[in-house]
């Protein structure tokens, strides 16, 4: 009697989950005791799927009879075994081995599967005759398990799979890759390469053999040079391919010296993947090959080893890669233009800076390009110069230039020439540079005292641009001088600190907002408000911090629009509390049905964890809102927690 | 002879890929990018299960001219569909190839890789199909959904040698190579604790009410649920509501964990291990590696950097970093070395350029089958301890956990029959 009445609280409970989105760790509750009584008697699939999944943790051997009679149910079988699968004890295997003589079909198949999932090395001779079977499936089924073995009788088995069986030859190539492999891991490397030269020689798909001859290479079938060298000679696509792995692989010297051997005697095509490979290997001797590649091959190669020279070369490379920056193939320059920008070596800065000076034209925009990318610090005072070109991609080059390589000494100049143009076209990428520089600024303190300083007497377009600087240079000193602009006496400035203060890039930003929207300038409140329910809606704030904010933001919100931010916010991060915030402004006409929403959503995605509150609510909402949809998802809710 | 263990192969090919590895960040004139190639020259590629965040990637994928996309396999009429119009639309031909069943597609000799982006429960089942197949392949995240899945991907793609890139793609993302490098140059000094961007972790056991199945032409339910365990057919389900059932999908530390754990265990140099310790708390769990560094799992706290944040705390710095890429980083010294990304977290397009320039070269791709099969064994060791609600010690060269029998019973589910890896 006490069992039964555990199995139907047990069921009860199985059964208000399928009802609800639960959020339970595990599969299901009860003991192994109740969840066997639940296997045993007439309950719901659900619940005697549930049982067996949580079987599959707490299951010992006293559960293996009841679930094994289930491996027999077609509706059923998965899982048992489910359960089974994972229960360490022995009577499982005797289970299954039982049933390997039993079972038909689709559920003999999961058996076998599971056989060699638990590597019952018992069954081996039980999946050998399996897999001699006329059932094809099964006997494919019985190759993959018997793969996973590598025992003596296990590999006898497979290899006559592969031979006898025209229909299980490519699952018998699968399983012998399977069984080589594991006897790799053993360390059984001669045992493995005799069944992949096997492999090798039996007529196969060609990924196969490429699978095989992979497997001998680590097995160390041979000089692995050696066949690296007759791969990438070889006309055979695939074989090629292993030889550009090999390439890879192979990280010695001598291993350069035999690809630059073989580089000259390829196609084309295939000469630019080795050219490729080479780079990958990041192995210098390779430079002079290059150069000469780079100088004089035909375009698709000069464009692959002007890449390598990115990654191998030095100093030595810049003529080379200049030269073909200014190209007129595009995709050599451009190939060229990013080389030069990543090359490493200590010299490769001081020649770039040089030659800057004396150069013009397309060179000239390539290096100022460069200069920039590469952040040369040396070249300021040239791009400042350029800043006032009567050229605008040089002029524009060099202002993007600027913006990755001026620090805090030529800060203010650069400042002082973006406030002067206005709004000419130059002053959005001048803007756009300052924005990069302000991120860059290692004194914040410093450039921050930059800004500020500027910011008396400046036109109004003058303090917006300096306080949106400010943004990006962030840090306690930025927040300071926003402040006090926001609560000067300058309306311009306090217009524009506002706004700044809205955009701010960390939520460090939020008590002032707060503050602001509270008591600071009335013109203000409303924006620097909207800017605080921001903070809460886009940063990863910690629960009760949003919610606690939340609150903060409803209190201090003197219009409705504000109120129904915070009530909206409130959806994105779902929780009891929030919607215990919500419902007392059901009985408010002007929140209602704003209110009704966003509790129907919460509601939607907190019902699995906490039913009752739910319920409450949503009761509440129907009462209160005139949405007849709103109504009809709240009294769906409803139903789902009874 | 000391035994040779899984672990020895893979410290070899993930230490190939340091030391090869190409920048990861491609360039733009990379091999065979922005000029014509010869449709003999082409990848040819297919698709398999392309719904929303797949056709983000197929459109990248179509922007490379030396790509040719010829077949689409999906249980569903309208994806496979949509998926024709997209790309016969981008050719101008009618010539994509609409198949209901991925082995027409497997099949296909002239197809040489593989779009996956099927749901989370076909992820690595399809994968390994695809390396049985000879097909290199680009497969959306999380690539399993347990501890044995994961090992069964970087065992296949051992054995057949094919190229995989899981859609991670983070790891070729401005900013957060950035933030690795910081952390690689020792900028940060001695790295204490890392921090990956989860979801709230729980799933539901629940099934949704039963409906009647449609016809196998519009949705193959059986084939849909694939090795997962049976249960009635309901339309929300393939409609995108599998996520946060556990059959179906590992749980919200894997959701964003398949990015930013694998993120900050390539960041802090850990790509061929995992941490030994798990102490699960209500928003995730905390981690601690053998050498006493912190892994915390969190959902909460971020400081506004996008989606999928990471920060990386050192002795002598810290920095954060999400999907919008910016970051903040301290001490302030050190933003004098950073460059501007635009490139947002989500975008895959440089990193689906590294998997085409792998599938040409043969080099190991950024997050290839061995370093991502690692980075989710961490996820998921997280989530048994997070499910089991107590610390959990574990072993990452045996992956096994000590002394605790039904946390490692979960590290692996049985397939319904006739699936195996």
């Amino acid at each position: 009697m006490i069992i039964l009445r555990s199995i139907v609280v047990l069921v009860i409970s199985l059964v208000l989950s399928t009802a609800v989105l639960s959020q339970q760790p595990l599969p299901a509750k009860g003991d192994e005791t109740q969840l066997l009584a639940i296997l045993n008697s007439d309950a719901e699939l659900f619940n005697k799927a549930k049982a067996c999944q949580r079987l599959a943790i707490i299951g010992t051997s006293k559960s293996v009879p009841v679930v094994a009679k289930l491996l027999a149910d077609p509706g059923l079988s998965h899982y048992a075994r489910f359960a089974l699968e994972a229960n360490p004890s022995l009577e499982v295997d005797k289970a299954f081995r039982d049933a390997l003589g039993k079972l038909k079909g689709r559920q003999l198949i999961g058996v076998i599967n599971s056989v060699a999932t638990r590597q019952d090395r018992k069954a081996v001779a039980a999946l050998v005759n399996l897999a001699a079977g006329d059932d094809n499936q099964v006997a494919a089924a019985a190759v993959s398990a018997l793969g996973t073995f590598a025992t003596a009788e296990s590999i006898s088995a497979v290899q006559q799979a592969l031979t006898d069986k025209p229909t299980l030859r490519v699952t018998a190539a699968d399983a012998c890759l399977t069984t080589a492999d594991r006897l790799l891991l053993e360390e059984k490397n001669a045992a493995a390469l005799l069944l992949l030269a096997a492999l090798r020689k039996a007529e196969l798909p060609k990924h196969i053999n490429v699978a095989s001859r992979l497997g001998e290479i680590r097995a160390g079938s041979q000089n692995v040079n050696e066949l690296m060298n007759s791969y990438l000679r070889d006309k055979d696509l695939d074989l090629f391919r292993i030889g550009l792995e090999l390439a890879h692989h192979l990280t010695d010297a001598k291993t350069t010296g035999q690809l630059l051997k073989q580089l000259n005697d390829l196609p084309p095509a295939r000469q630019v993947l080795l050219m490729h490979v080479l780079g990958d290997r990041g192995d210098a001797s390779a430079l002079p090959t290059v150069v000469e590649a780079a100088n004089a091959g035909q375009i698709n190669m000069k464009i692959a080893a002007i890449r390598v020279l990115g990654m191998l070369g030095d100093s030595s490379v810049v003529p080379t890669l200049l030269k073909a920056a200014v190209s007129d193939d595009e995709t050599l320059a451009t190939t060229a233009s990013d080389s030069l920008a990543v090359l490493g070596g200590d010299e490769v800065d001081t020649q770039l800076a040089s030659r800057l000076k004396n150069s013009d034209g397309q060179e000239r925009l390539v290096l100022v390009d460069v200069a920039g990318r590469r952040g040369i610090n040396g070249v300021i005072p040239l791009l400042l110069k350029y800043v006032s070109s009567e050229d605008p991609q040089l002029r524009n080059s060099a202002i993007d230039g600027l913006g990755m390589t001026v620090g805090l000494k030529d800060f203010p100049q650069l400042l002082d020439q973006m406030l002067a143009m206005g709004s000419s076209p130059s002053a959005k990428p001048m803007k756009e540079a300052l924005r990069k520089a302000c991120q860059r600024m290692g004194d914040r303190d410093a450039a921050s005292k930059v800004l500020l300083d500027r910011m008396t007497d400046a036109s109004a377009a003058a303090q917006t641009e300096l306080m949106d600087l400010l943004i990006y240079v962030g840090g306690q000193q930025a927040l300071a001088g926003a402040r006090a602009a926001a609560e000067g006496d300058d309306k311009f400035a306090a217009d524009a600190a506002t706004r700044a203060l809205g955009r701010w890039l960390t939520p460090d930003v939020a008590p002032l907002l707060l503050e602001l929207a509270k008591s600071g300038n009335p013109a203000y409140r409303v924006r620097c408000l909207r800017g605080y329910i921001r903070i809460i809606r886009q940063f990863g704030l910690r629960a009760g911090q949003r919610l606690q904010m939340s609150r903060k933001a409803f209190a201090a919100a003197s219009r409705d629009e504000e109120r129904k931010l915070v009530l909206d916010t409130l959806t994105r991060f779902p929780s009891t509390q929030g919607l215990r915030m919500i419902t007392p402004h059901l009985g408010n006409a002007s929140l209602r049905e704003d209110a009704s929403k966003a509790a129907v959503t919460i509601g939607e995605k907190i019902v699995g964890n906490d039913p009752k509150s739910v319920a409450g609510a949503m009761r509440k909402v129907v009462a209160a809102t005139k949405n007849e949809e709103i109504v009809k998802r709240a009294k769906v809710l409803i139903a789902r927690t009874k | 002879m000391k035994a040779k263990n899984r672990r020895d192969f893979l410290k070899t090919s993930v230490a190939a890929g340091v030391a090869i590895a190409a920048p990861t960040i491609v360039s733009s004139a990379a091999l065979g990018l922005g000029r014509a190639v010869a449709p003999s020259d082409r990848i040819v590629l297919g698709g398999l299960g392309i719904g929303p965040r797949g056709t983000v990637d197929l459109k990248c994928f179509l922007k490379n001219p030396d790509v040719q996309f010829v077949a689409i396999a999906d249980l569903q009429k309208t994806r496979r569909e949509a998926v024709k119009t997209l790309v016969d639309g981008t050719y101008g031909n009618t010539d994509c190839v609409l198949y209901q069943d991925m082995y027409d597609v497997l099949a296909r000799e002239d197809i040489d890789s593989l779009l996956i982006a099927t749901g989370d429960r076909w992820h690595t089942m399809a994968s390994i199909l695809a390396a049985k197949a000879g097909k290199d392949v680009y497969c959306e995240k999380p690539c399993s959904l347990t501890i044995a899945e994961s090992r069964a991907l970087a065992d296949a793609y051992r054995k057949y040698g094919r190229v995989y890139q899981a859609g991670t793609q983070r790891r070729t993302i401005g900013n957060f190579e950035f933030a690795k490098n910081l952390v690689r140059d020792g900028k940060l000094g001695k790295l204490h604790t890392i921090h990956a961007n989860t979801r709230p972790p729980g799933t539901s056991h629940h099934w949704l009410p039963a409906e009647p199945e449609p016809a196998k032409n519009v949705c193959d339910w059986d084939r849909w649920l694939g090795a997962c365990p049976w249960r009635p057919y309901n339309s929300a389900y393939v409609r995108g509501r599998w996520r946060g059932h556990f059959d179906f999908h590992g749980g919200g530390i894997l959701e964003w964990g398949s990015h930013t754990v694998d993120l900050c265990q390539w960041a802090a140099g850990r790509d061929a291990t995992a941490p030994v310790e798990y102490d699960p708390n209500a928003d995730g769990v905390v981690c601690t590696y053998a050498d006493g560094l912190k892994l915390v799992m969190r959902s909460e706290g971020w400081m506004g950097m996008g989606t999928c944040s990471v920060r990386y705390e050192g002795e002598d710095g810290w920095i954060e970093t999400g999907d919008s890429g910016n970051f903040i980083l301290e001490p302030a010294s050190l933003r004098t070395q950073q460059s501007v990304f635009h490139r947002r977290g989500t975008d895959p397009t440089t990193h689906i350029r590294n998997f085409l320039d792998c599938v040409k070269t043969r080099a190991l791709t950024n997050a290839n089958a061995a370093v991502v099969a690692q980075s989710h064994v961490v996820c998921h060791a997280a989530y048994i301890a997070w499910q089991l609600g107590r610390k959990l010690t574990f072993d990452p060269v045996k992956e096994e956990f000590a002394g605790d029998e039904e946390a490692n019973r979960m590290r692996s589910r049985a397939m319904r029959e006739p699936w195996h890896v």
